[in-house]
């Protein structure tokens, strides 16, 4: 194999692969990156047997052929090598020679025909096309939600579906769940729906990038297959039933109030400092016809304080009403919620309470927060 | 109530020839795919590295294989395209050695099999955050107070639940008499008012009786009316293993919680429970936390919480503290009704007289008695002859006789200082105190009655004592025996023990 690419090329892709390898043990290989020059491309792939990654490169191909190498070695040598060289890559049996202006390595690696072969997908076109902004977007606004018990195996992945031209986005672990909705620009001819692994979003996070223009999905016999920007990935889906989750969001609400963002998310800090932030709770009150709703904290070890935070606007039903929270998933819940403004719909204190953003003077139905207050 | 297997036999094994030839006529094809597969991979294991085969071939299994043309079920993707590009020869060559001709192979992605948790999920979805915080830092006593709390957001599930329950065990088949009558009320009761009137249940009685039988009634009868419930069967002994392994996997919190959500739990055996002093602790958190919630506890054991020796103190006066009922031998009348009603219940044509035979030849347990007309029924349709007096005395006579092994003094003393929990150094040294002087005299009455031995002897064999206190032991336990029904079922434990050889 002998080729020429450029650090920029090659640093960014490695980047891609670099994270998924070294996480299995027993075969020694994945912890390699595959590099292949054929049919004047350059392809490097990586796989953990529950991720593959493969990104193809502009490069000159002067020879053909394959290697594996490293992927530890080969990104620290590649990340930091001046930006702007020009690499020239050649093999020399089981090793790779690695050539800049001013630097040259040899790695050792494995003969590439080991390498496993990485699923591709085989049909003609791309049965979805997401758009990659929004897609982005939804994802980081909801996979903090992700559960990490394996127990319950169906609730670790993020769930999609379709409804008609909207594709539903969510994430829940059972203690409080996210949802984002949005707009395809065509209708869906498959009513299906899948569990898409948590580590498989977090990398699609991390390719998209904010160039990126769309995102092709495809899903065939429990593999789930995305391009964007022409790197390919493709992962297992979690076999499974995600719960129904759409009967527990309730439909109505007696009292709505709405709050700033930013003060709120300062008051719930503040008064988690005094209620150990893991485990502890926090009291949300909202009084009769009072300005402000108030939030404490009290622990017995360490204190108590309390916050008050101005009610902006308000409607529905004016009674006095406690709310116990998690503070940890209050805060979550506000952080992953955009715009200056947050909508809190309530019922009691042992129905899920909703949390919505606002765009303008209205509130914006794509994205809700639900969790549940803690029952005293 | 459990069938005695060694004494069906030669029913047994006919059916199981039967039965045994329709199976493999069945199964045949499942059978062989899965040993070809077996084979197969034993081929490959020898000519690729150990890693390479676990990765590529864990979870494997040959779907379908017609006309030379195999379908390999595979995890993922990845082994699909594996086996199908590069061990493909491999495969090949493994099916030729193993005598199948296979002319193309393809794999199938299969869905990973659902990880069932040890524990049902519920129990580790109150482990998260939502548990209300431990201010004050007892942990064990929060745990206690508030054992339950539900999921945040209400997903409505299937879940799977095992009570252990056998459904065979029913009220309706339990045959009431007057050893009895007390217990099956009791546990009538309970299955009609769970959790309200007696709580903790705690039924006794020897080997064999129907313990076990109207515990599990309790458990069928609610699951029948209240499906909803959870109810938990479990042995101590099977208790003592779970605690042990949650304990390995540092998953003691939920196994408690799992315990701790039960609306009715039944603990089977509980004197097994005697001398574990972790799982005792265990225990008694949990049946702590049930019973404030007003949760149904039902206990078996063979003999009563004050003769378990080794149990806490606290577990103790807890089990003494609700219902205690018993179960006592069944009489001559209770034994014939017992043999009729299971003859009727199977169609077993027997006589009268035989069963009156066996009624009165097989006196100690009811699993026996059961075990004992099996092999009678057994016997006459193997022979294909007609139950009578005389084939049923044939075939029980050995039974009978062996029914009575022989003991020596040495079991006693082992049975006495093994019930009673005091050493042999005790009981022939001098000293007064009340329970020594109870088992002494139970041992120098057994020595009597059971071996036959002389006053003089029995005094010389317990640290030589005068022939005189040895008479007065006897005569004493025998007054006692007309006058304490207890003393008298402990007499009867203790010669159950001694000839049937069941201590724990």
């Amino acid at each position: 194999m002998k080729l020429i690419c450029t650090q920029e090329n090659l640093s960014r892709s490695i980047t891609y692969l670099e994270r998924i390898t070294g996480k299995q043990s027993t075969l020694p290989i994945l912890s390699n990156i595959l590099i292949e020059a054929e049919n004047g491309r350059l392809k490097l792939s990586a796989t953990n047997l529950e991720i593959g990654v493969v990104v193809n490169i502009g490069a000159k191909i002067e020879e053909e052929g394959k290697i594996t190498i490293p992927a530890k070695l080969i990104g620290s040598f590649i990340h930091n090598l001046p930006s702007g060289d020009i690499l020239n890559l050649q093999t020399d049996q089981v090793s790779l020679i690695i050539q800049s202006s001013q630097y040259e390595g040899k790695i050792k690696g494995m003969d590439g025909k080991d390498f496993p072969i990485i699923p591709c997908f085989q049909g003609a076109e791309y049965p979805f096309v997401f758009p990659a902004q929004l897609f982005r977007n939804a994802l980081s606004q909801i996979l903090f939600c992700v559960s990490q018990n394996e127990s319950r195996m169906e609730l670790t992945g993020v769930n999609v579906s379709f409804e008609e031209k909207s594709l539903y986005l969510a994430a829940t672990d059972s203690f409080r769940l996210a949802e984002q909705i949005f707009e395809l620009p065509y209708k869906t001819q498959s009513a299906q729906s899948f569990i898409i692994p948590s580590a498989t979003c977090q990398e699609l996070l991390r390719i998209i990038t904010s160039e990126s223009k769309e995102v092709f999905v495809a899903v065939e016999e429990n593999q789930v297959f995305f391009e964007v920007d022409g790197i390919k990935i493709v992962s297992r889906l979690i076999h499974g039933k995600y719960p129904d989750y759409k009967q527990i969001i309730p439909t109505s609400f007696l009292s709505t109030y709405q709050m700033k963002r930013d003060e709120l998310i300062r008051a719930v800090k503040i008064t988690s400092v005094l209620s150990s932030y893991n485990a502890g709770e926090i009291t949300i009150r909202f009084s009769v016809g009072a300005p402000e709703c108030s939030i404490e904290a009290v622990s017995q070890e360490v204190g108590q304080n309390k916050a008050r935070v101005r009610i902006e606007n308000q409607s529905g039903e004016d009674t006095e009403k406690i709310f116990t929270f998690n503070p940890r998933y209050v805060l979550e819940g506000l952080n992953a919620l955009k715009g200056e403004y947050v909508v809190f719909h309530i019922n009691n204190a042992t129905s899920p309470v909703v949390l919505r953003e606002m765009e303008g003077e209205n509130e914006k139905l794509q994205y809700l927060y639900i969790m549940m207050p803690v029952r005293k | 109530m459990p069938l005695t297997q060694k004494n069906s036999l030669p029913n047994l094994s006919l059916t199981l020839f039967l039965n045994g030839k329709c199976v493999l006529v069945d199964n045949s094809d499942l059978l062989s795919l899965e040993e070809l597969w077996k084979a197969v991979l034993d081929q490959i294991e020898l000519s690729i590295s150990k890693a390479n085969f676990v990765t590529w071939f864990k979870n494997t299994s040959i779907l379908s294989l017609e006309n030379g043309k195999v379908i390999i079920g595979v995890p993922n993707g990845f082994a699909k395209e594996w086996l199908e590009n590069k061990y493909n020869h491999y495969l090949l060559r493994a099916f030729h050695a193993a005598q199948r001709e296979i002319t193309e192979i393809h794999c199938q992605i299969t869905p990973d099999k659902p990880i069932t948790p040890a524990f049902p999920r519920e129990s580790i979805r109150t482990l998260d955050a939502i548990q209300r915080p431990s201010l004050d830092g007892f942990l064990r006593k929060k745990l206690v107070e508030t054992p339950i709390v539900r999921p945040q957001l209400e997903f409505s599930q299937e879940k799977p639940h095992i009570t252990n329950l056998n459904t065979r065990y029913l009220f309706e088949n339990f045959i009431v008499a007057e050893n009895n009558e007390l217990a099956k009320a009791a546990c009538y009761a309970v299955s009609q008012n769970l959790g309200t009137i007696y709580n903790p249940l705690f039924i006794y009685g020897g080997v064999g009786l129907g313990k076990t039988h109207l515990l599990q009634s309790i458990g069928n009868e609610i699951s029948q009316r209240f499906p909803e419930k959870k109810i938990k069967y479990i042995t101590s002994e099977r208790f003592t293993t779970e605690l042990i392994d949650s304990i390995k996997n540092q998953k003691t919190d939920q196994f408690k919680e799992y315990y701790q959500q039960m609306d009715l739990l039944i603990i089977d055996d509980v004197q097994f429970l005697s001398g574990k002093e972790k799982t005792q602790i265990e225990f008694f958190h949990i049946f702590n936390a049930l019973y404030q919630l007003n949760k149904q506890i039902v206990i078996s054991s063979d003999r009563p919480p004050k003769a378990i020796a080794t149990l806490e103190d606290r577990l103790r006066s807890r089990f003494e503290g609700g219902m205690i009922a018993d179960i006592s031998r069944p009489n001559l009348e209770t034994r014939i009704a017992i043999l009729e009603a299971k003859a009727h219940e199977r169609n077993i044509p027997i006589d009268e007289q035989s069963i009156r035979f066996i009624a009165e030849h097989i006196t100690q347990n009811i699993r026996e008695l059961e075990g004992a007309l099996n092999r009678v029924h057994a016997f006459s349709e193997f022979h294909k002859i007609p139950t009578t007096l005389a084939v049923t005395t044939r075939v029980l006579e050995q039974l009978i006789e062996n029914n009575r092994k022989s003991i020596k003094s040495e079991d006693i003393f082992r049975v006495i200082i093994d019930y009673y929990g005091v050493s042999e150094e005790n009981l022939i040294k001098k000293g007064r105190k009340k329970e020594i002087v109870h088992s002494r005299q139970m041992i120098m009455y057994l020595l009597r009655n059971e071996l036959q031995m002389s006053l003089a002897s029995i005094g010389s064999a317990l640290g030589g004592r005068d022939h005189t206190t040895v008479l007065h032991a006897c005569e004493k336990i025998e007054k006692g025996l007309h006058e304490n029904i207890r003393l008298k079922e402990e007499i009867n434990t203790l010669k159950e023990r001694l000839y049937y050889d069941t201590c724990g």
